[in-house]
């Protein structure tokens, strides 16, 4: 039997030196504008977050309101016109294109709308491409992409491929393959956007399981209210500048 | 990324699109192929050009005629006009460095056997004793031996399915516009000797020269053999022999024959190999055409492949890789089709070369031959030509922004 004990266990989960006050994302004064032909888009006006570690977050916004753009942010994906961002104390404007993968590597685990899955490789073989991303060896990166898969319920479904798995399925093995190197932050976008009312349910249930057992610090961003129930915090987006945050349904991080 | 694994990565993308993959590697593949096809043909044409050449040209055996066959860079192109007999040779044995001049003289001529079958072939008068002191080891007879008389003749080992030791034949000569019968009793029959300067014996019917002079009614001869003692100093006793007649006699030194036979050799490689690397050119541009549509319709992959933390230089090392397999497989089927290619082109175009070149075709074949070296070079080339037309496209692959990637539809 896998032990998901193990699993927690697995380096790079002990509380950093580096976050103070328990605080693991810290993005201050954030802007981010971009060309959009001849138009400038202000994505963000003027952003600031505190994330705590473990903590569940939901952002919520219509579409173009930035919260996109902020989980790219905060994912390391993209670099801000403006401010500042610090993921675990460590300074996201003073690193190199090289160092911002590392960060996408150990640090965050992305979750899509569209699943976003490699079609021509298996279940398995998705959530091992970010552990040979980080040279895990062969017999490893095969031991622990089944121990993810047995913990987001695919033990059955790991030889097969994307087009032969229902949307939840896809959903779960991307959900794997985020928690693959172990990251502390799990980013999720609109992830029970493209799903069924039932199936969007568990995938949810599924991304709070992954918080509380593994203490992974989750932030969500998309429209679907169930998930204010299982936030710690819910933060309201328009216009690329937050309107409300307030707690959600678990009450605030103790 | 482990190399293995981004190797890995690249050929389950390479399986994913097989057909693409296909087509892609056919193009590697006829240029490959046109390129070991003429190599195999050049490399089987060389070794047997030397072991012909070099095995029959003695390089101590210069050969003196009056033009026409092979070209002699420093005599007559055309044929002098001076009838060459033995006081020619007599005068050559005088120069330094000479051991023997011996005179060859023959006629086209045709022979029947008791059966009144007929033979087209050659009837030779040359000097016996210069002849063994020249040839003396390689001259064998399989039976029989010298004539001794006028009535006796020698045959060449490939005339015995056409006339036994002891029969008699009758030979067409001619004298002027006439022709008449002689009839010869064989009186030895000649083992293989192979190629001597620039005649071969082994089908000709032989008479000692005093005797096919007489029956000829001829002093002329055709040719002289010249033997001398130093090999390396053929092209000096070779322009000793040309100052001698006025420059109005051909000088055929075998070195130098080998050196422009050599020459000629490379120029038709260069030609071949030139048009061989258009088509691997063409070949590149293939790979660079696919592989840019191949970067935008992997857009959204490579952005995912970002988002999880890949580096520029592994999605970089991922088209790199493909390239890589592109070209092994493209190099390895080029180099299976090429050799066979190759006995194809022998085929085609091994008579005519041999022809354009001197050698006798029908009784020499040529045999592809493919070198370890050919191996290695044509794989080289053929993954370097991949990997240079992937570095653009691969390039671009690798830089680009994952946001805009993973918004790409």
């Amino acid at each position: 039997m896998i032990s998901k004990q193990a699993i927690i266990n697995d380096r790079a989960n002990s509380p950093s030196s580096k976050g103070e006050n328990g605080i693991l994302i810290n993005a201050q004064n954030l802007h981010r504008s971009y060309q959009m032909g001849k138009v400038l888009v202000h994505a963000l006006r003027g952003v600031d977050l505190q994330v705590r570690r473990g903590e569940f977050v939901v952002i919520l916004g219509v579409s173009g309101s930035g919260k996109t753009t902020l989980l790219h942010l905060i994912g390391a994906l993209d670099h801000p016109t403006d401010g500042q961002i610090f993921i675990d104390g460590e300074d996201l404007s003073q690193l190199n294109d090289s160092q911002l993968a590392n960060i996408r590597l150990q640090k965050v685990g992305f979750v899509f709308q569209f699943f976003n899955l490699l079609p021509q490789y298996t279940a398995q073989a998705n959530v091992e491409i970010p552990l040979h991303l980080a040279e895990l060896d062969k017999n490893e990166a095969h031991q622990r992409s089944k121990e993810l898969l047995h913990i987001v319920g695919l033990q059955d479904r790991v030889d097969h491929v994307p087009a032969e798995l229902s949307g939840g399925e896809q959903q779960r093995v991307a959900i794997a393959r985020a928690l693959a190197n172990n990251p502390q932050i799990l980013l999720a976008d609109e992830p029970t956007g493209n799903l069924d009312t039932q199936t969007g349910a568990e995938i949810i249930a599924l991304l709070e399981q992954v918080n509380k057992e593994q203490q992974k610090t989750v932030i969500i961003v998309g429209h679907d209210q169930r998930l204010t129930e299982v936030a710690h915090r819910v933060i309201e987006m328009r216009d690329g500048q937050f309107v409300s945050n307030h707690p959600g349904g678990r009450g605030e991080l103790q | 990324m482990k190399p293995q694994r981004i190797l890995g990565m690249a050929w389950t993308n390479m399986k994913k699109r097989k057909l693409r993959t296909a087509l892609t590697t056919i193009g590697i593949v006829i240029g490959i192929m046109s390129l070991i096809g003429i190599a195999t043909l050049s490399t089987g044409f060389e070794t047997q050009m030397n072991t012909q050449l070099i095995s029959g040209f003695d390089t101590d055996i210069l050969t003196v005629n009056t033009g026409g066959g092979f070209h002699d860079p420093g005599g007559v192109s055309e044929d002098s006009g001076i009838e060459l007999n033995t006081t020619y040779a007599d005068a050559i044995e005088t120069i330094d460095g000479i051991e023997v001049a011996m005179c060859i003289a023959r006629q086209g001529t045709t022979a029947y056997n008791l059966e009144n079958e007929s033979l087209q072939t050659t009837i030779m008068g040359l000097n016996i004793t210069k002849f063994e002191l020249i040839y003396g080891d390689q001259i064998n007879f399989t039976s029989g031996g010298w004539p001794t008389d006028n009535e006796s003749i020698i045959i060449g080992y490939l005339d015995e399915p056409f006339a036994q030791m002891g029969e008699n034949i009758s030979v067409s000569i001619r004298i002027g516009v006439l022709s008449s019968n002689v009839t010869f009793t064989v009186s030895g029959i000649l083992d293989e000797i192979g190629q001597l300067g620039m005649t071969s014996v082994d089908g000709n019917l032989l008479l000692p020269l005093d005797v096919y002079q007489t029956l000829l009614e001829t002093e002329t001869v055709d040719s002289i053999v010249v033997m001398i003692s130093d090999p390396n100093q053929a092209d000096t006793i070779a322009d000793e022999i040309r100052t001698l007649f006025d420059d109005e006699v051909n000088v055929i030194v075998p070195s130098q024959m080998i050196e422009t036979m050599q020459a000629m050799l490379t120029t038709q490689e260069i030609f071949l190999f030139a048009i061989a690397s258009i088509a691997i050119l063409v070949a590149g541009i293939s790979i660079l055409n696919i592989m840019l549509v191949s970067v935008m319709e992997r857009t959204r992959e490579i952005g995912i492949l970002k988002a999880l933390g890949a580096k520029r230089r592994t999605v970089l090392g991922q088209f790199l890789g493909e390239a890589v397999l592109l070209g092994i497989l493209g190099g390895a089927f080029g180099i299976i089709f090429g050799y066979g290619m190759g006995f194809l082109l022998v085929q085609m175009l091994g008579p005519m070369f041999s022809q354009m070149r001197g050698l006798d075709a029908t009784s020499s074949t040529i045999v592809p031959v493919l070198t370890v070296d050919t191996i290695i070079i044509a794989l080289v080339f053929s993954i370097l030509v991949s990997v240079i037309f992937t570095l653009y496209p691969a390039y671009k692959a690798a830089k680009l922004d994952p946001v805009k990637a993973l918004r790409y539809e």
